[in-house]
């Protein structure tokens, strides 16, 4: 018993213990799908399936530096690479994981070249036009995008099984926290560490042997291809993808998501894609006095006003907030167990 | 054509040359590590001696049994150290292979282009003899009449003239380092223009191995653009620099980019402090240790256990060197805010993580108090003997560069002033009048 006891101690100490909790609590969700408003699920789904998403742009933006404007671009690539290889060429799921990913390595090495020789607001102007003209052609290339009216996904088949959506969001939690033990692997390793080094002084990274070429780089396609996999999964689950939809807006939001949670950390990553895309579907919509009548529209007014009180008292981003919380209740409770022990 | 097969040629071989000689570079960093790897697992195997012993040593059982046991466990934890060591040096071993496999093969790149170097040598030195000719005759005929296009014309040939010796001698400083095993680094004739001004102006001297070596001078002397030409930052526009590293090769630093330099065996620090504020003492050391990591990126992204390992061994050399200059206690705090003394020092040990041979340091004392400044040169000292450093070092500082420095070097506007012992140079009446002014 005692060992029993010690063993789960130390797994809970275990970092991927959080996460791999944090997957089986996301799993409550599909389980009482019946119990639970459709919009509450799809929006349930489409927070997480950013989430992924905003993790790449996280490890870019926090850790590499790298202001990019492109990544729902990279979004709209996934969708259209799953389209394609699932409908129009009827093969399977994995080829479109791996089509997809090469598609998104290609796209983050001619993103990655740029970042070389720009950097801070011209990269994000840069970045933003090259997103743009990918739109343009998606909008052109009809047979694999759909033109400007968009495609619509027949039905996702895994091993030639037709899934329904509710397992299709089973399948979406396992990515997400398959993500959050990468991203945390990363971030905890050399390569975390030479992108934060990079980030801080160029000169002094490089005397330390670190080629900025190569991390940029890896920043950029890692990033992509998170962005990639969250579009697959995106189409997966809406079925719904059309070129235009893609824009400055969707970008901008992830990039709000990720600076309003705090870029550093994973868990704030997910407080901030909660706050942006999930909040006003998954709270103010169900209450009743919100999403009614002459309200309608207040929850966009709600979470805009809780970004820029964010942005104001928080820099670092909702994390920082969390955390003192957490550091406050901790302190209390030592307190307490001391004046337990003294009484 | 056949010249331009010439170049061809020798592009692709100059291309080889330093590829083969990067690898060399990065075998030499596995042994650096497998050093590293020999004092974890003196570190690990002492721990598990302990825990072993701790466990026996209960008290209650008779004492004969617990020393049969402690016997039983010392030899067994012998056996472990031995087996441990054998594995790192078969290891070792695989890697002595390599290099002697990858080193014949640029030996024979080397040797071309030494024989090309050779070459050029002879054809400078012919050029050298009729431009002498041709100026002597040219000069015996300004005197009969003065033309003003013929001394136009013999001051461009004697440009031509000096140039070429200069050349000449920038190749044959390469034979004389690669002869002279004591010489650590030599810079050849260096000159850097930054548009029309000069801030290094043919500027030549030798670091002897093992020697602190100071470069002084007044403000915009130039001292960091001389570091800046070492490290690569700037491509010098002229002139060589070359470096023997500790297996005696002798390299030049131009065939290098800036994040090969530490694989040398240089490490550098900064003017003003520049560590990863975001990052913990004891990462900002492994950030130090970038270069000794052999694992690549997937091996990063899943966390397999040979990145594990890398990450155990790198962190026990780096709390060896924190204890070592005495700022252990930092090791989980955040750089930011800590005293200025303790961020230099930990700048410092973040050069140490490399086993370097050569460090840099660019102005250490600049913004420290008088008992830091001491401190820092008694570390600096100890660390030189103790490591077998060569230190090379910009100062304004003249108390600690009078006290620590073998041998110093003075300039002003990128030209040398004087070279030698820290009292001939106080002695030097260039150096007074280039520090306060002359008359």
């Amino acid at each position: 018993m005692e060992k029993i006891k010690l063993h789960l101690k130390r797994i809970s100490k275990h970092p991927f213990f959080g996460f791999v909790i944090f997957g089986f609590v996301l799993t409550l969700i599909p389980i009482f799908n019946n119990y639970l408003p459709v919009s509450f699920v799809d929006s349930a789904a489409k927070t997480l399936i950013y989430f992924i998403v905003a993790l790449g742009f996280a490890l870019l933006i926090g850790y590499g530096g790298l202001a990019s404007l492109g990544t729902s671009s990279f979004i709209a690539i996934g969708t259209f690479a799953l389209y394609t290889v699932m409908d129009v060429l009827n093969m399977p799921f994995a080829l479109a994981i791996f089509i997809g990913i090469i598609l998104a390595l290609m796209v983050g090495v001619v993103f990655g070249f740029v970042s070389l020789r720009i950097e801070g607001m011209y990269l994000a102007i840069v970045t933003l036009g090259l997103s743009e003209i990918m739109i343009e052609l998606f909008k052109n290339f009809d047979k694999f995008t759909g033109g400007v009216s968009g495609t619509t996904f027949s039905s996702f088949r895994l091993f030639g099984q037709s899934l329904s959506t509710n397992q299709t969001f089973f399948i979406i939690i396992i990515a997400v926290v398959v993500a959050m033990i990468l991203t945390y692997n990363l971030i905890n390793s050399p390569t975390g560490r030479a992108l934060l080094a990079a980030k801080n002084s160029d000169s002094a990274a490089r005397a330390m042997g670190i080629s900025v070429v190569k991390y940029r780089l890896i920043a950029f396609m890692v990033s992509t291809v998170y962005a990639v996999i969250g579009g697959i999964f995106y189409m997966a689950y809406i079925k719904f993808s059309m070129g235009s939809t893609w824009g400055l807006a969707i970008s901008l939001n992830i990039l709000a998501a990720v600076v309003v949670g705090g870029s550093k950390s994973i868990w704030g990553v997910l407080i901030g894609t909660f706050v942006i895309f999930g909040l006003d579907l998954m709270v103010f919509q169900s209450i009743p006095l919100i999403s009614q009548g002459r309200f309608a529209n207040f929850s966009f007014v709600i979470s805009g006003g809780l970004i820029i009180l964010v942005i104001m008292y928080y820099p670092n981003g909702l994390i920082g907030l969390f955390k003192k919380l957490s550091f406050k209740l901790k302190s209390k409770i030592s307190k307490r167990s001391k004046g337990e022990t003294k009484s | 054509m056949k010249r331009l097969i010439d170049i061809i040629r020798h592009a692709i071989n100059q291309f080889l040359r330093i590829y083969y000689t990067k690898r060399l570079l990065k075998l030499n960093k596995k042994k650096v590590f497998n050093e590293n790897e020999i004092t974890f697992k003196n570190y690990q195997i002492g721990q598990k001696r302990e825990r072993l012993l701790n466990k026996v040593d209960t008290g209650d059982l008779n004492k004969e049994e617990t020393i049969k046991k402690q016997k039983e466990i010392e030899k067994k934890i012998e056996n472990e150290l031995v087996e441990s060591k054998n594995i790192i040096k078969q290891k070792n071993i695989e890697i002595e292979q390599k290099i002697s496999k990858i080193k014949s093969k640029r030996d024979i790149l080397q040797s071309s282009l030494i024989k090309k170097m050779d070459i050029d040598l002879n054809r400078l030195k012919e050029k050298n003899q009729s431009l002498e000719s041709v100026i002597r005759d040219a000069k015996l005929e300004n005197k009969k009449d003065d033309n003003v296009q013929s001394i136009d014309l013999l001051a461009e040939k004697e440009n031509e003239l000096v140039h070429n010796i200069k050349k000449i001698d920038i190749i044959e400083s390469r034979k004389k380092v690669e002869q002279n095993s004591n010489i650590h680094l030599s810079l050849s004739h260096l000159t850097m223009n930054f548009g029309g001004l000069k801030a290094v102006d043919d500027l030549s001297f030798n670091v002897k191995k093992g020697e602190i070596f100071g470069l002084i001078g007044p403000n915009g002397a130039g001292k960091t653009t001389v570091f800046n030409c070492i490290t690569q930052f700037y491509k010098p526009n002229e002139g060589n620099i070359y470096y023997n590293d500790n297996n005696n090769e002798t390299n030049s630093l131009l065939d290098f980019k800036v994040h090969d330099i530490i694989n040398l065996g240089i490490v550098r620090t900064f003017q003003n402090v520049e560590l990863v504020w975001e990052l913990s003492v004891l990462d900002n050391l492994l950030v130090g240790a970038h270069s000794l990591y052999s694992s690549g990126f997937f091996t990063q992204l899943l966390h397999l256990p040979k990145i594990r390992y890398e990450e155990k061994v790198l962190k026990t050399r780096a709390l060896e060197v924190l204890k070592k200059l005495d700022i252990l206690v930092y090791k989980d705090a955040l750089p930011y805010g800590l005293p200025y003394g303790v961020l230099k020092k930990i700048e410092f040990a973040r050069t140490l993580m490399t086993k370097p041979n050569l460090i840099i340091l660019d102005e250490p004392a600049a913004g420290l108090n008088d008992a830091e400044t001491k401190d820092l040169a008694q570390t600096i000292l100890s660390l030189r003997d103790e490591f077998n450093l060569t230190i090379f070092l910009v100062e304004h500082d003249m108390g600690l560069v009078m006290e620590v420095c073998d041998t110093i070097c003075a300039i002003s506007f990128g030209k040398k002033i004087a070279i030698g012992s820290p009292s001939e140079i106080q002695k030097d009446p260039k150096v007074q009048e280039a520090y306060l002014g002359g008359e």
